[in-house]
This record gives structure tokens, sequence and C-alpha cells, in this order.
């Protein structure tokens, strides 16, 4: 098979899940034999998104990476513009464009896309928000897949979204829950298949005789943003120690962000990727995010064996914890406060959650099962619209 | 500690049975009263998810705001460049430890003022609650003194009286007229299959119209908005701007008729519309011309730039989400080149209007932002777009600056409060109305 990936940023060391997952893909495809080309911009940083790299094609193991310069940006019509319809505004189709051309958008990665779509069989696009995405399906429709990593936020609900959803060639959801969310903002949803990332031990066994910190601790891994939802861990962990003093700690890893609070029983460590030790030295692990679409961290903590909690008001977390046994979820402090009790009471209890959690992504989220569901996905989706 | 019961983990687990009980317990021990009301009614509020309901928007908003005032001088040290890492590293820390005293005085500045910001912002916040509580006690007292008919009843009759002995004022009466009639509008809307008057924010959702209220506002604005002279005078600045334009003015939402009243005194052609019988037939009292019509209706109704001016005083706010735009853009087709759109507002940069004019009408469905209103305006092609602030609060309200004792360093800690305080109050009881003011 031929495909193109389409994606606003790509690179080894960069913070985000869809960016992530369009890189495994990418990988993994590649590997198998596939021949796949990555369309993408010269941004890393996706908050200025300016040209950080220079333009041009590079080799990224067996996937060829085609670097286009992002188009001149309004900020400040951006930002106004951004404003607005976060606030629920409809900005009208015009607008639309205009804000999504200013969105990580570039005009020479689309000329080079429509010149060479004869060359593949597939272009996927992905995630929903940005300038590349939409302007991939603009330029390709008949060819484009879109794998929206689709999040319940006033952005969703623009017309440029539910066009898309509707009229592309088929779309790649993450997660049931995902694409039940878009069943809600589009009554008529193009063809569509879940599918999700497949999340592998890529690492030698632990050394023997490794043991875990002695102190018990909650882990949250990725970015401090307020929209992540962590500054309400923090607030439910603060109370927790204020009721219950011990010797607990709350560990962040990785990812920048906000500050860390300014307490001793906070730790942060900057872990090794390429091994899970930063899960397994954890004695639960905490997601508190409430608009996440899959979740990898999720996966890779139950990977390590080690038990989740994650808030109830997030469907596909809270889908993975029911569909595993392997975690738990609060709604509430008081909910918050009496699973920690019984998690921190019973390591029994706390490894039958992991072991549970561990036999699910293996079973479900092994790469052979993805790219089966992946491999039925793309023929039934191609076939779907031709017949 | 309350100890956890005792578990009995089998091989395998159910996870949804196991949160079965996990809410049985919490239940259980709610009832009890294990969890102090402070800790519950505090942790409830930052756990709020849903941004469809407005309560939790303002909670999403607060806990923002919160994590912005977390200020910290702890940064993380660590690097993940190539090579030189432990250099930087070390760099990093040395230069964090070597400034740290420097920086911890002025994060104790920025420290006392996002406290101080915090504390009035939670107490404006307090008691919108209470007056939120206020009315929902009404609204209960009287829905069980009228179970079948929304009719004003002998146990009604005797409640006036009393709040009349009470207050010595007729007032009381005018009061639980106003809130018998809010009542029977919400008594309609729950018949009706609406679960809570909540203005409808969603701009893709089918109900955009204007909510429908059955209120007196003839009664509403005698109460609450000022008297007809009052509001003249407060509208006379607007005057100039509709001297000379091509055609006449329409006062959309005109009320009483106070600005058509000052237009055609200054020999302004013009004329009011409003869809409240009531206002349009006090218009008629004064001999003005004022029509009873929807507001989109009828701009849509005249014909292309025939119009040399629209005003629209206290009336968007009560619109759609939908609407809003659609006036924006009916405005621009109907007036001529040259002639002018005002419309005013009430201000959501002040804070202290959600503590006072905005919750006051039943009607008000959302603030406007001036942003929002220009970038509407620069859209539909308007030109010399500005932004008019008015109503300042009046200073009695406003916190006052602490005297200086002549003493040092107490003085210099009282000028750090002064100043601080000062920033705050320019947040919190800012401009109450705003106008946008732009030419076609």
């Amino acid at each position: 098979m031929k495909v193109a990936i389409v994606m606003p940023r790509f690179g080894e060391h960069l913070s985000g899940g869809a960016e992530l997952l369009g890189r495994w893909f990418a990988e993994r495809l590649s590997e198998r034999g596939d021949v796949v080309d990555v369309f993408t911009t010269c941004a890393t940083d996706n908050i200025h998104w300016r040209n950080d790299v220079e333009p041009g094609t590079e080799q990224y193991g067996r996937v060829r990476v085609m670097r286009f310069p992002l188009g001149p940006r309004d900020t400040d019509l951006f930002n106004e513009l951004d404003a607005t319809m976060r606030q629920g505004f409809d900005l009208g189709d015009d607008m639309e464009l205009v804000w999504l051309r200013n969105h990580a958008a570039s005009e020479e990665l689309e000329d080079e896309l429509y010149s060479r779509a004869d060359d593949y069989d597939v272009i996927l696009a992905l995630p929903y928000l940005f300038g590349t995405t939409y302007f991939a399906y603009e330029t390709c429709p008949d060819k484009t897949v879109l794998i929206p990593c689709l999040h319940d936020e006033p952005a969703a609900h623009t017309r440029f979204v539910r066009r898309m959803l509707s009229e592309v060639r088929g779309i790649i959801f993450n997660s049931d829950a995902e694409a039940r969310l878009a069943r809600r903002l589009v009554p008529t949803l193009a063809p569509w298949a879940t599918v999700g990332v497949g999340v592998e031990r890529n690492e030698e066994p632990a050394p023997k005789g490794r043991r875990r910190p002695s102190a018990p601790s909650i882990l949250y891994v990725g970015r401090r943003e307020v929209h992540k939802n962590y500054p309400l861990m923090v607030e439910y962990f603060t109370r927790y120690k204020a009721r219950r003093p011990s010797d607990l700690q709350l560990v962040f890893a990785g990812g920048a962000g906000g500050p860390l609070p300014e307490r001793d029983d906070v730790a942060y460590v900057e872990p090794d990727w390429g091994t899970l030790d930063v899960y397994r030295d954890a004695t639960i692990f905490c997601h508190p995010g409430v608009n996440e679409s899959f979740s990898i961290v999720l996966l890779q903590a139950w990977l390590a064996e080690t038990p989740a909690i994650v808030h109830a008001e997030c469907d596909p977390t809270r889908e993975h914890c029911e569909r595993s046994n392997g975690g738990l979820w609060f709604r509430s402090y008081p909910e918050f406060e009496t699973i920690l009790d019984r998690l921190l009471a019973s390591p029994d209890l706390c490894a039958k959650l992991g072991a549970n959690g561990r036999a699910y992504v293996e079973r479900e989220f092994s790469w052979d099962a993805v790219l089966k569901r992946f491999d039925a996905a793309i023929e039934r989706l191609l076939s779907e619209r031709a017949a | 500690m309350d100890s956890p019961p005792e578990m009995v983990v089998g091989a395998d687990i159910d996870v949804k049975k196991l949160m079965q009980d996990i809410h049985e317990e919490v239940k259980r021990k709610r009832e009890a009263g294990l969890y102090p009301p402070d800790l519950l009614s505090d942790l409830d509020m930052v756990a709020g998810i849903d941004t469809s309901d407005p309560e939790d928007e303002f909670n999403r908003a607060m806990e923002l705001f919160r994590q912005a005032a977390a200020f910290t001088s702890r940064v993380e040290t660590g690097s993940r460049l190539p090579v030189v890492a432990p250099l930087a590293t070390v760099y990093k820390r040395v230069v964090q430890k070597g400034a740290g005293w420097y920086i911890g005085a002025i994060l104790g500045q920025a420290q006392n003022f996002a406290g101080h910001t915090n504390r009035m912002i939670g107490m404006l916040a307090d008691r919108i609650h209470e007056l939120d509580e206020r009315i929902d006690s009404v609204q209960d007292a009287q829905s069980a003194a009228t179970p079948q008919a929304p009719v004003p009843d002998a146990e009604v009759t005797n409640r006036v009286e009393a709040l009349e002995a009470e207050s010595g004022t007729v007032r009381a009466r005018e009061r639980l007229a106003l809130l018998e009639r809010s009542v029977r509008a919400l008594e309609q809307r729950l018949a009706e299959g609406g679960t809570h008057p909540q203005p409808d924010v969603t701009p893709t959702a089918d109900t955009g119209s204007e909510i429908e209220l059955d209120l007196d506002y003839v009664d509403f604005e005698n109460l609450f908005r000022g008297s007809e002279e009052s509001i003249r005078e407060r509208q006379r600045s607007y005057l100039d701007l509709f001297r000379s334009v091509p055609g006449p003015v329409v006062d959309l939402g005109c009320g009483r008729g106070e600005f058509v009243e000052l237009l055609v005194g200054a020999e302004i052609p013009a004329y009011g519309v409003d869809r409240n019988p009531g206002m349009v037939a006090r218009c008629h009292e004064k001999g003005l011309d004022a029509r009873e019509h929807d507001l989109l209706e009828h701009l849509a109704s005249v014909p292309k730039a025939s119009l040399g001016g629209v005003f629209c005083a206290q009336a968007i706010e009560h619109l759609s989400v939908r609407d809003v735009p659609r006036l924006f853009e009916l405005a621009a087709d109907a007036i001529a080149p040259g002639g002018r759109l005002v419309i005013e507002t009430i201000n959501p940069e002040s804070l202290f209007v959600f503590a006072s004019a905005f919750y006051v009408d039943l009607g008000h469905l959302r603030p406007l932002h001036p942003l929002t209103l220009r970038f509407l305006a620069e859209k539909n092609a308007f030109k010399d777009i500005d932004v008019l602030y008015s109503s300042m609060p009046d200073d009695s309200i406003k916190p006052n600056a602490i005297e200086l004792t002549g003493t040092e360093p107490l003085d210099t800690v009282i000028r750090d409060v002064n100043e601080n305080m000062g920033r705050v109050s320019k947040i919190v009881f800012g401009p109450q109305d705003f106008a946008i003011i732009a030419t076609r």
C-alpha cells in the first residue's frame, strides 16, 4: 500500500498524542513494507507555529518526510477569531477558512499533495483542528481518510469540522466513545471505523532485583495544561494529604506547562522513555483529563501493570477501564478519596487491576491487532464510496 | 483516618461492581457527615466539566484564574540538549539559586495582588449565589402556594400585605408581582418540557430565538432601569452621533422612548421599535412614533440603505447567540452610506455588573464583549468603529485607599496594598456599559 500521512508537526521528540500516533503509524506501516510519505510543516512548536526547521525532504527510517514552510500568519487576527469561536460564536464559512489558514497551513504542501495524489492509495490526515488536515481534505477529498482525534470542545462544533466529518472519504476513530461524539456532531457521518493505536513494550526485560520505590506515589504523565485537568488532580491530592497524612507522593513526568506545586510531596522526573520504568515506579497512574480521544499514556501505564484512575467524565478513558477491568474512575473528591484509600490499602487489588490492564492492552492494542483493524478499515472505507 | 473496609479480591475483578461499591461507601459517608460541607462544595466546584452549563463555565474560569494565580519561582532545571545537558542543568540551577532572593521579592508582590483579587471575585461569586438562592426560594414558595393555577390567591395576597406592613411601602407589592410573573414564565417553560430556563448558547441549536418571558417590562423598567428623565440624560451623549445622518433613525428596543424623544426634540426624523406592547403604548402616550415589531424582523423589512441610523441600547443582550450577528448583518443592509450604528450594552469587562445589573433582568441571555461586537461590525464592513464606555460605578462602593501613617516601612506596605487594590478595583469596578459606534 502507498500511504501519505499529512500532519502539522512531525518529529521524534514532539509532545502530543496525535503527533505520536501519526509517527507510530508511519513507522509501523513502513516497517512492514508499505510506502509511506509524510507531508508536514517546518514547525516543531505548537504554541507559536514558526518555521523552526528548514524545508526539504529527509529520510526517517524507511519513511520519507517532506517539510513545507507554513504560510504567513496573522497572529492577532487568529487570536481574535479563535477567542470568538471558543465563546461559541459561529464565524461563518469565510472566517472559519481565515482561521484555518492561520492555524498551521501550508499552500506549498497542498500543491505538492495535489500533484502527487495519484501516487497514493490513501491519504491519512490528522488531527482534525489544523489547516494542514482540512486543506488536505479539500485538496484530495476522494483519497483522504481523516484520523480526527476529536475532542468535545467549541472548535469541534464548527462548520468546517462538520463538513469534513460528513464528506471526507472515510474516518478512523481511536475509540468508540470518540465515534459517538462525532455522531452527535454530525448525523450523516462519512463511512467510519474504530482502529486505535498500537502500544507495545519496546524494551529489554527489567533488570533483576529492581524494586519499586518504598514510598507510594501517584503518577501524572504529560503536559501540565489546564485543559488536561491537572489542577483538579493537584487539588484533590492536596486535600487527600491534608485528611490522610502519609508519605504518598505526586509525581509528574515529562511535558512542560504550568508550574509544579511547591510541596515536599510533589516531585518531577524526566524519565527514560525507552523503558516503562516511570510507570513501574508508580503505585497508581492518574489520568484526570476529560478531553481525550484515546490516551496512549494510560495504555503504557497498564503495560507496566500499574493500576489506573481516570476522570469519569472522559468517555474514552473510562471505557478503557470498564473494558479492561484495569482501572477505576472518579467524579468527585469523595470518590477520589475512597478509591485511593482502597488502592493504597491493598497491593493485591493494585496488582490485579494492573495485570488486567496489561492483558487488555496486549490483546486489543498490539500492533498486529491494530494493523489488522487498520487494513480492514481502509479496505472498507475506500470501497464504500466507490460502490 | 477512616479505615477502608476489608477487600476480598478474587481472580476476576469487575470494576463496575467495584465502582458501585465505592459509590455506596461515599453515599454512606456523606450521610454520616464525614465530609465537611466546605470541603465538598469547594471541591465539587472544581470538578465540574460540562461547559454547556453556565455555572460550570464560571467554575472553569475560576479554576483557570486560580491556576494562573499559582506563582512559583521553582522551574525545571533539566535539559534535553545533546552533550551539553549536564552543563546546561548546572547553569540553570546556579541562576535559579543566585536570583532566588530577587525573584522571591517580586513574586511576593504578585501573590499579594492575586490573593486580594481571588478573595474579591470569591465575594462577588458568593453574592451572585446568594441572589440565585433567594430567587429559588421565592419560586419554591410561589409553587407551594399555587399548586394548580399560578394566579395570586388569598395566601399570596396575605404575603403581599405582610410584606407591605413590614417595609411600609407599596414597592413590596410591585416586587412580588414581578416575581409572580417570572415564576409563571418559568412554570410555562417547564410545562413545555424545558428543565431550566437556560440561555441558548449553542449556535447550532434549532431554537435560536429570543427567550419569551412573560414579564411586564414597563413595570420592570420603572423599578430597575431608572426614571425616564435619568435615561434621557444618560443617552443625550449619543445624540450628536445622529446629527446630519442620511435618513431616519430607528431606535431598536426603544422601551419608553427616551432616545426617540431626544432625536425628535433635535429635529432628527426618528421612530422606535419594540416588541413589548406596553412599551409601545407608553411611547404613543407621549406622541412618539413607535411600532410593535420584532427587532430583527423590522430591520429585515425596511428597504436597503433607507435608514440614517440604528440605535439599540440595552437590548442586544436579550438576543440569542444566532441573532446577535444577524442584527449586524441586517443593520449593514438597512443603513445608508454615511449612516450610524450605535449599540449600547452591559460591559462584561467590569466584574461588578455580574453582581448587579446583568442578572437583575431575567431576559438577559449572555453578556457581549466589546471585542466581539467590534469584530461583528468589522465583518459587516462598518468603518470608523469605536467603543465608548460609560456608567462608572459609584465611588462609594469601591475599596478605599488606606491612609499613609508617615512611618516607614509601614507606609511602603500600605502603598503596595493601595496600588494592588487599585489594579483590582480597575478590573472589578470598570465602566458598567459600553457602546459600539460605527459608520456605514
